[in-house]
């Protein structure tokens, strides 16, 4: 039997939490880390938006400072799920659909506070496109990165890292790693094509030399260096790349 | 910021009774290359086509070559094409393994099967129906997702035949089955198949099998044959009889996906 279980590592009052979204349980599960369940956020059946936990298929989340909770529902319907610190929903957004503010796998969600204040960062990733969202759910912005399927923003210092998935056409085997500065250029990209934008857009990226199979997520250590875990990628350890 | 350029494996090895890490730096001879970026607007054109190869990795060097070229070209990465043929490229770059040999067949079109009546027998499953008859003869390339409109036909049958009826008798030398090929998809390329015109035995054509790991492909077979005048062509295709061993989906039928039929 197997799991898929994304985790997120939180520092709340000074104890660490885990929010683990789980795609077999239909549920989002806030643990200890010593794996004490202090809450779930399951699916909230009834509502205009599920009618069974089925469509319920939660890949990450992403705490605010104030303690709101956002549940990106990525294998699912779409929707990203805003709950406050206690669990009551506060707001559903995005879904399925052919708007700028709707998903196809949103997989990945974040929390931005570069520039002072706080913005969600939710990864569509079969439309290749970071989405900026408000707080409240309101769409703010739309980076275009033809390609690139992005997994999961990770903010270190002022870069945005995304573990991409596949890359070109979206062929197995084609990942590589995506880095956005804080003006959302692509500025680098390990194992792809060197990124080139004309008139404002960026070219379509692809994989250039085979070092990653599937990139899922990015780990960024405090000097710098990625950990990079990849999915079905023959059971092989992350990749550790070295700043130089 | 500060480039990222080297990678690293970490091999964690117990030693002795500690346990040590023991590192080694991942080596660009150790790195393989993928091919080029091929870019062009449709691999099926009517007139000429002009299409480009990229690699944006400094340093890199694309080679290609047309049909029946003996050496590889390296000195440009835009080609005008304007007969049928096939490309065939790869990159490389000093100090990396060089990439797979990539080939793409590219079909000049024509009017001869628009104008003819095409009937395909059994019909296409009805989970993939495409458009029947007219999608084998409507032009239209389908993309590399089988479930794309009405651009491809998907039959899960031993074999299905495709009969061509012309507006008159034609000279024809070659004709283009365009399949796709998508193992992870359970869609394989077919085994055979048997080509007939005026309902005489013509060419039986053997299709290259598909290999693990392959990823998803438009595969257009080119069968060739001396030149024939004709006013009607058969076309038996015989689907692979199961699935291969290495596949989870072993033993059971495998799907066969066709888009188009081009007569030259």
């Amino acid at each position: 039997m197997s799991f898929r279980k994304y985790g997120v590592l939180t520092l709340e009052g000074g104890e660490d939490f885990l929010y683990i979204a789980d795609n077999n349980r239909h549920e989002v599960i806030k643990t200890t880390i010593d794996g004490k369940v202090v809450a779930l956020f399951s699916c909230p059946i009834g509502e205009e938006f599920y009618t069974d936990k089925e469509h319920f298929v939660p890949t990450e989340t992403a705490i605010a400072n104030n303690g709101d909770v956002y549940i990106a529902d990525g294998y699912g319907s779409q929707y990203i799920l805003h709950h406050n610190a206690q669990g009551k929903i506060l707001n559903i957004f995005g879904g399925r659909g052919n708007e700028d503010k709707h998903f196809d796998n949103a997989h990945g969600i974040c929390v931005d506070t570069r520039s002072g204040s706080e913005s969600l960062l939710i990864t569509d990733r079969m439309r290749n496109q970071l989405k900026r969202f408000s707080m409240e759910g309101d769409l703010l912005s739309v980076i275009d990165l033809p390609g690139a399927y992005i997994c999961r923003p990770v903010i270190h210092d002022k870069q945005v890292y995304l573990a991409t998935i596949w890359s070109g056409n979206g062929n197995p085997n084609t990942g590589f790693v995506s880095i956005l500065d804080e003006h959302d250029t692509l500025i680098s990209a390990p194992g792809a094509c060197k990124p080139i934008y004309k008139n404002g857009q960026l070219s379509k990226m692809y994989q250039t030399t085979k070092v990653f199979h599937h990139p899922h997520d990015v780990c960024v250590d405090d000097d710098h260096n990625l950990y990079v875990a990849q999915w079905n990628a023959g059971r092989s350890y992350p990749i550790k790349m070295i700043r130089v | 910021m500060r480039i990222i350029a080297a990678i690293l494996l970490l091999f964690s090895l117990a030693c002795n009774s500690q346990k040590m890490i023991e590192t080694s730096y991942l080596q660009t001879h150790e790195v393989k290359l993928n091919p080029p970026l091929l870019e062009v607007d449709s691999i099926f054109f009517h007139n000429n086509i002009q299409l480009s190869l990229n690699y944006g990795l400094e340093g890199a060097n694309i080679f290609y070559k047309l049909q029946d070229a003996v050496d590889f070209n390296s000195d440009r990465q835009t080609i005008d094409i304007d007969q049928s043929t096939s490309l065939v490229y790869f990159v490389g770059k000093n100090g990396f393994i060089t990439s797979d040999t990539s080939t793409v067949q590219l079909v000049k079109l024509n009017d001869m099967i628009e104008k003819a009546d095409l009937t395909i027998d059994p019909q296409p499953n009805v989970k993939y129906p495409g458009n029947g008859n007219a999608t084998l003869s409507d032009q239209v390339k389908g993309s590399l997702d089988f479930r794309d409109g009405t651009k491809w036909c998907g039959f899960d049958d031993n074999h299905v035949t495709i009969d061509v009826l012309f507006e008159q008798e034609i000279t024809i030398q070659k004709v283009y089955v365009s399949t796709l090929s998508d193992v992870n998809s359970w869609i394989f390329s077919p085994d055979k198949m048997h080509l007939m015109l005026d309902g005489q035995p013509v060419i039986t054509y053997d299709c290259p099998k598909n290999s693990q790991n392959e990823t998803p492909a438009y595969k257009i077979f080119p069968i060739s044959f001396d030149p024939t005048q004709c006013t009607s062509l058969r076309i038996v295709i015989e689907n692979l009889s199961q699935i291969p061993d290495w596949h989870p989906g072993k033993g059971l039928s495998p799907w066969l996906f066709i888009d188009e039929i081009v007569v030259e």
